[in-house]
Parts: C-alpha cells; sequence; structure tokens
C-alpha cells in the first residue's frame, strides 16, 4: 500500500457510493439548466461523483482507496479492480481530463462534451452500486 | 520529471548546460564561448568542463596560450550523457509523435505552461491545448475522449507528469479571442507547436 492510500471498508464504500449518487445526480439536475455556465458546473459535479464512486469502488475490490490530493494518481490504482480496471481507470481519466478546464478556464463546456462525461461518471457510481450490493449479498449469504 | 531541467534527476543543472552547448556543434570552443552558450558563469562553466575531461567526456586542447573544449564522441558515457542533456526536447518529440498518430486527429496541439516555459517542476502538468474539429455524435465524442485519456496515461509513464488537456474547437477559440480571454496571450508567448499549423497561423486565419 502506498503513503497515498488507506485502507477502505464495506462502511466507507456505502458512504461513499452515496455520495456518488447525490452528486451525480446534482449533475444531471444542473446540466438541464441553460445558463452559459451551468454545463462547468454540472462538470464538477461529475467530477465530484466519479471520485466518490471511484473510492467506493477500490474499497470493495482492493480494501483501500486513494487519499492524495491529485485525484489522477486514483486511476492507477482504479486500474488495478478486476476485470474491468483499465476501463474504469479511462472513466474516471477522462471525467478528470475536463477538472481544470471547466474549473478555472472561464469557457463555457459545450454539451456534447458534458454528456460524455456523464456517461463516464453514470458508468462509475453505477458500478460503485452495483458492487456494493452484490458485496451485501455476500454478506447476508455469510451470515446465514 | 523535472521540467525546468529533467537531466537534474542524475547531473548537475550546469552540466547539462555544457553539454547541450557542446553536442550542438562539432566544433571546439574556449570556455568563455561554452558559458556563453549554456548561459552560466564562466567560473561555472570551466568547473564544469575540468570536472567532464576528468572523465574524459570533452577534451581539452591546450595550444598557443588557449584553452579549446569539444565532447569526445568516442567516450562510451557521451552519448547517453547528451541524450539525457536532451531530454527535455526528446520528451517532446516524443509527445509529438503520441499526439500526431491519433485517430480523430487535432487541427493543432501544442505544450503550454510551466513545461513550455521550462520553469516547472516534478510536480507540474503538462498542459497541452487541443483545438479539434467539431465532433459530430455522442460516439465520436467518446472516441476522442478515450484517445486524450489513453495518451496522458503514456505520457504520465514517460514522465511521471501528468497530461492536463485544454480542449476548444476553432469557433470556441475565436471566441476566447474576441473576447480577449487571458489565455490567449499566454498561448501566443509560451506554446510549443505539437501538431498542425502554429497557434499564431490559426488565430490569423480568424482575424
Amino acid at each position: 500500500m502506498s503513503t497515498r492510500e488507506r485502507p477502505g471498508n464495506r462502511a466507507l464504500a456505502a458512504a461513499r457510493a452515496a455520495v456518488a449518487r447525490e452528486y451525480q445526480q446534482l449533475a444531471e439536475l444542473v446540466a438541464t439548466e441553460d445558463r452559459q455556465f451551468a454545463h462547468n458546473a454540472a462538470a464538477g459535479n461529475a467530477v465530484l461523483a466519479a471520485i466518490a464512486a471511484s473510492d467506493a469502488i477500490c474499497c470493495l475490490k482492493l480494501g483501500r482507496y486513494h487519499t492524495g490530493e491529485d485525484h489522477r494518481a486514483a486511476t492507477k490504482l482504479l486500474g488495478q479492480v478486476r476485470p474491468d480496471g483499465p476501463q474504469l481507470a479511462r472513466d474516471l481519466a477522462k471525467v478528470l481530463a475536463i477538472k481544470d478546464q471547466v474549473h478555472y478556464s472561464g469557457v463555457p463546456l459545450p454539451d456534447h462534451r458534458l454528456r460524455s462525461i456523464l456517461r463516464s461518471t453514470d458508468r462509475l457510481v453505477d458500478l460503485a452500486e452495483r458492487t456494493l450490493t452484490e458485496s451485501s449479498n455476500k454478506h447476508d449469504g455469510s451470515d446465514t | 520529471m523535472d521540467w525546468s531541467e529533467p537531466a537534474t534527476a542524475v547531473m548537475s543543472a550546469g552540466t547539462a548546460a555544457v553539454l547541450r552547448a557542446l553536442a550542438g556543434s562539432d566544433g571546439s570552443f574556449a570556455i568563455r564561448e561554452v558559458a556563453r552558450l549554456a548561459g552560466i558563469s564562466s567560473s561555472r562553466a570551466h568547473q564544469v568542463v575540468t570536472n567532464l575531461a576528468a572523465h574524459g567526456i570533452v577534451i581539452v586542447d591546450s595550444r598557443r596560450g588557449s584553452r579549446l573544449v569539444r565532447l569526445n564522441d568516442d567516450h562510451v558515457a557521451t552519448e547517453h550523457a547528451v541524450a539525457l542533456a536532451t531530454l527535455r526536447t526528446r520528451v517532446i518529440e516524443q509527445i509529438r509523435k503520441e499526439l500526431s498518430g491519433w485517430k480523430l486527429p487535432a487541427v493543432h496541439a501544442s505544450l503550454y505552461g510551466s513545461a513550455a516555459r521550462g520553469d516547472g517542476s516534478t510536480d507540474s502538468d503538462l498542459d497541452i491545448l487541443v483545438i479539434h474539429e467539431p465532433l459530430s455524435s455522442a460516439t465520436e465524442q467518446e472516441e476522442w475522449d478515450d484517445q486524450l485519456a489513453q495518451s496522458a496515461e503514456m505520457i504520465h509513464t514517460w514522465t511521471g507528469n501528468w497530461a492536463s488537456w485544454f480542449q476548444v474547437t476553432e469557433a470556441e477559440l475565436s471566441q476566447m479571442a474576441t473576447s480577449n480571454h487571458s489565455l490567449i496571450a499566454e498561448w501566443r508567448r509560451d506554446a510549443i507547436t505539437l501538431v498542425g499549423p502554429s497557434l499564431a497561423a490559426l488565430l490569423r486565419k480568424r482575424s
């Protein structure tokens, strides 16, 4: 485990997955607004959703998550998840790639780019929830 | 990679500067000339040359009262030392090749920010401006995002630095220029073209 990773259990994963869904829903909501910079705010929420979902997946699949300030390093950890790590890492990388531009540039984010980010975010959040449910079923099964 | 002087991972900045200066020509130079070409003081150049000469990487000819310095191309370490000293240029060339190979080509790509100015550090992002044609469908947008993510991964593997993309279409670039966005001035000043025509040429085209 690197110094930028911490152990993460199922309880943390559940919390991160729930937070991920909240941010994702906020992103979808803001994305429907037609104000000039609404898409930037939507993308900002999508970034937070994707990071939270990645943390949840890493906790559930690897038992640890990334804690450094630069979340792009988290793509390396997410890439270790089997079997879909490389694709998941690619989705997280795509979402994070937009972060600086939407936050700091003062340039409105076009609709097609936001949609692509939201699709990647959806895949990560959906997988976080699915993995959590599967883990819950296994947990229940082991109790009986 | 430390973008202010990548070679400092294994040699001093002064040594790297002297090696670059000498590697740029087949001739011999006086110490003062080496210092000028390397952008360092004469005393520092003398110090570096003395050290490199002790290792046999440079040859110092002392004739008629002058000391002329040249690279010893036959030394087994010279090729590797020069390769390290010119790392920044070679990495930029490697990024250029990576971006030129995109399935969905960029109209223009350039390096800007601290890496382009040469004052970055090991923590610096490689800021890359990408100007592209409008993407016609959701699938094309996903393909585009995929290729950027893939290239960012490669760049990180090569350098240890993350690529930070700034993506705009030509129309969006035009809007930024019209609104006198501060990044336009920065791009005009620092951008190193990686793909396509220079930014100056693109901006001239729109005016």
